[in-house]
């Protein structure tokens, strides 16, 4: 009972301490260099991009994606294509050159793995587990008992847990019967991955390199074929009668046999080459979803250095204020939001708050985020509460960063 | 004694979900730049790059190498150079200076040459980086055989149930990837030519997959490396990838030389780290959760007015803390002071005015070097 008591006291106190749920809102961010503000207009060249390393064919689609990533924030106006009909010694413009590489790994292989295979009531939870999640199917022992995987944490902590809560209720008195088994199963490793050089030439009445990146994305995924049982913990009757006859009989030929089966390399244990991974394939859906992340990942951080952009923030929309603009808000209308949340005479604190929140949303500048802070110091002045003071922070946090990346800027 | 470790537990478990605030601590150059502000990124070189695929089967061997054409060796030695690039362009104490200037001239022998010979004729950068790099990667495929205890369990009770294990020979297929990557990086100051920093460090790698099962305790600790991996990718945002795949040569060597260069960037820079620090809750509460929330600049505000007229010791500490938070040592040392005066028997107090005496004391050089970096 006391540790029951002990328990309980402890859950309570971790509850404590936990946190709020806050909700993820997409905000943007300004670039991380300063870049001069007559430079509207950047130039990306095909002819520019070098791919001779581009097993995937990434490079169009990449570079599709930048000119798409960098136009949707509205700083920059992206011409694929080389310069022309511009004078830079008027209009200043950036030049972005660099290389892609991709590379595409595929491989099969064998590999072998101890299952434990169990009767009674934990065994089948065990074994039901294991077959709803395990992607390796479900092998039956002797008995038509019920595998599960030693890999397969969770099947096998589900099972000791019933074994153990039967113990304790005295349900359980017999012991389960149990097998080990030896099983192989047969596997396709897929590995992509993608790397973006990029450099961000200045030409105006001068000539600098802005910015020069090289970033990489990988993707890895690791699937495999039903397994199948190749040894087990019973002695089969041609292994056990050399033993009875003589204690110190040579292993037999079916043993011999058996051992094979999970080598590999032995045409016995060749099982796996004559077996189609097709199933077990990636889709082509699944491959264009892959290529999609990898060149979201790898154009990322040159985004970032170069334009404004959207980064997900942890950040709770206060409630209680005007629930229209709340569900603007949870929408990402954030204009929207923040015209009628000025339109409204009387603020509460909660809409002084969601107010500060649309101009840190969609700040492009450090203004902005003077003002998220001003309108979450009168929500606090309204109100004392947690919320608001870290919308403060936060503001405070970002205008240090700022600070901090014009100094480096300066030059 | 049980009860005991119970109790630590719990105490633990608390402590851990007291208020914290997390304070960014600069920490000083382990050589002195003194004067550098302005870094240039040179010529990266390719010395050794070896690449082996060896499989076996049946105990035969078959080893075989792959070869790097001049194209790759370029590119790899153009990713490390970004990569290095990249790390000092995320650090606020220098400035880069983006110029192809040096990396044309091929190797840091000729650069040094070039610079030492001529002399350095742009001002824009007051030193330059160069980077040597050896790689050897091994990837293994083959199968052991080794013996396995298979337990077997008859089931039901008293006489009937029995239980026994059974050895069998069983092979292990296996994969492996292990690789050593050796990165030699050099600061050379380009007036007076010298060399200000030379650190050759080398990574190791390995990863495995497949073979035979873990023990018990190897079980558990690889559970927990992969708990704690997966945290890390899922703070990265990062897009999927599996522990039971060999990363590629070029991922394995990109996350190898990001970390070579963080190391180097903290030899020669003024560099902040995170350090998470408990909040005193006995002063006012607005104060207390301004503090909490990190609105530090705020938070000073309230509690200058507040301590002026009554000085709580907590409020005094947190004030301390603000200050600290924002690094302002000197009023953070004197706000501690005052709140130790009061109580003198508070180790929280006493803490925070020692981590300013040791950031003051271990840092002389820190205000140097900063006061160098904003002179400039």
């Amino acid at each position: 009972m006391r540790t029951y008591l002990f328990f309980l006291g402890l859950l309570i106190a971790l509850a404590g301490c936990s946190q709020p749920t806050v909700s993820l809102l997409k905000v943007q961010r300004p670039a991380k260099i300063a870049i001069e503000p007559k430079l509207t207009k950047l130039f990306l060249d095909p002819a520019m991009i070098g791919n001779t390393g581009d097993q995937l064919q990434l490079k169009a689609e990449l570079l599709a994606a930048l000119k798409a990533t960098v136009e949707s924030q509205g700083r920059f106006q992206v011409i694929l294509g080389p310069v022309a009909g511009i004078d830079p010694n008027l209009e200043p413009i950036g030049v972005i050159q660099g290389n892609i590489t991709s590379k595409k790994i595929e491989e099969t292989g064998q590999r072998t793995e101890i299952a434990t295979c169990q009767g009674g009531l934990s065994g089948a939870i065990g074994g039901i587990n294991a077959a709803v999640n395990s992607k390796q199917g479900i092998t039956f022992g002797r008995g038509f008992l019920p595998c599960r995987s030693g890999n397969d944490l969770a099947s096998n902590a589900l099972a000791a847990g019933v074994g153990m809560l039967l113990s304790l209720s005295g349900e359980k008195v017999e012991a389960d019967p149990m097998v080990q088994i030896v099983r192989v199963f047969k596997y396709k490793n897929f590995n992509f991955f993608a790397q973006a050089d990029f450099t961000l030439t200045y030409v105006g009445q001068e000539r600098k390199t802005l910015v020069i990146r090289s970033d990489t994305a990988n993707f890895s995924r690791h699937l495999v074929q039903p397994a199948v049982n190749v040894h087990t913990s019973i002695l089969t009757w041609a292994e056990a009668m050399p033993l009875m006859i003589s204690p110190i009989t040579p292993v037999v030929f079916r043993q011999i046999g058996l051992v094979d089966a999970s080598n590999p390399a032995h045409p016995t244990g060749a099982w796996y080459k004559h077996r189609s991974l097709v199933s077990e394939d990636m889709t082509r859906a699944q491959k264009r979803d892959v290529v999609k992340g990898l060149i979201k990942k790898a154009i990322e951080p040159f985004v970032e250095a170069v334009s404004p952009y959207t980064e997900e923030i942890e950040a709770q929309i206060a409630l209680g204020g005007d629930d229209s603009a709340v569900d603007l808000m949870k929408k990402g209308l954030w204009k929207q939001a923040r015209t009628r949340l000025t339109r409204n005479p009387k603020k509460s604190s909660a809409d002084l708050y969601n107010l500060g929140l649309t101009f840190e949303a969609k700040a492009s500048s450090d203004a902005d985020y003077i003002q998220a802070k001003d309108y979450y110091q009168q929500a606090l002045s309204q109100e004392e509460n947690l919320i608001f003071a870290q919308g403060i922070g936060r503001m405070e946090r970002r205008l240090a960063e700022a600070r901090t990346l014009k100094e480096q800027n300066k030059g | 004694m049980k009860k005991l470790l119970l109790y630590t537990l719990l105490v633990s478990l608390i402590a851990s979900c007291a208020p914290q605030a997390r304070l960014s601590v600069q920490r000083p150059a382990e050589l002195d730049t003194t004067g550098i502000k302005k870094i240039a990124v040179g010529p990266f070189e390719i010395v050794l790059v070896e690449e082996v695929q060896q499989t076996e089967r049946n105990g035969q061997w078959d080893v075989e190498p792959v070869t790097l054409t001049a194209s790759q060796k370029q590119a790899l030695g153009k990713q490390i150079r970004a990569q290095v690039i990249a790390k000092l362009a995320e650090n606020p104490y220098f400035e880069l200076v983006y110029t192809d200037e040096f990396e044309k001239l091929g190797s840091a022998k000729q650069m040094e040459n070039a610079i030492a010979a001529a002399g350095y004729k742009n001002k824009e950068a007051q030193a330059v980086i160069s980077g040597k790099l050896w790689v050897q990667l091994t990837k293994t495929e083959g199968a052991n055989p080794a013996k396995q205890e298979l337990e077997f369990v008859s089931g039901g009770s008293g006489r009937d149930s029995f239980a026994m294990s059974v050895t069998k020979v069983v092979w292990w297929p296996y994969k492996s990837l292990r690789g050593t990557l050796a990165l030699e990086l050099k600061l050379l100051r380009t007036v007076p030519t010298e060399v200000v920093a030379v650190s050759t460090e080398t990574r190791e790698f390995s990863h495995h997959i497949g073979g035979e099962p873990l023990g018990m305790m190897d079980s558990i600790s690889s559970a927990a490396q992969n708990l704690t991996e997966g945290d890390k990718e899922e703070d990265k945002k990062s897009i999927e990838t599996s522990s039971e795949v060999l990363p590629s040569f070029e991922m394995t060597l990109a996350s190898l030389s990001g970390s070579i260069a963080s190391d180097f960037i903290r030899k020669v820079s003024v560099t902040t780290t995170h350090l998470p620090l408990s909040i005193a809750t006995g002063g006012d509460p607005r104060a207390n959760m301004l503090v909490q929330a990190g609105a530090y600049q705020m938070a000073i505000d309230q509690l200058q007015t507040l301590t002026a007229s009554e000085p709580n010791p907590d409020d005094l500490y947190n004030l301390g803390l603000s200050f600290e938070a924002i690094g302002e040592y000197g009023l953070a040392r004197l706000n501690y002071k005052e709140a130790l005066k009061i109580d003198e028997e508070n180790p929280m107090y006493a803490q925070g005015l020692g981590r300013i005496e040791k950031i003051t004391r271990a840092k002389a050089g820190l205000r140097a070097q900063l006061h160098d970096k904003e002179k400039k």
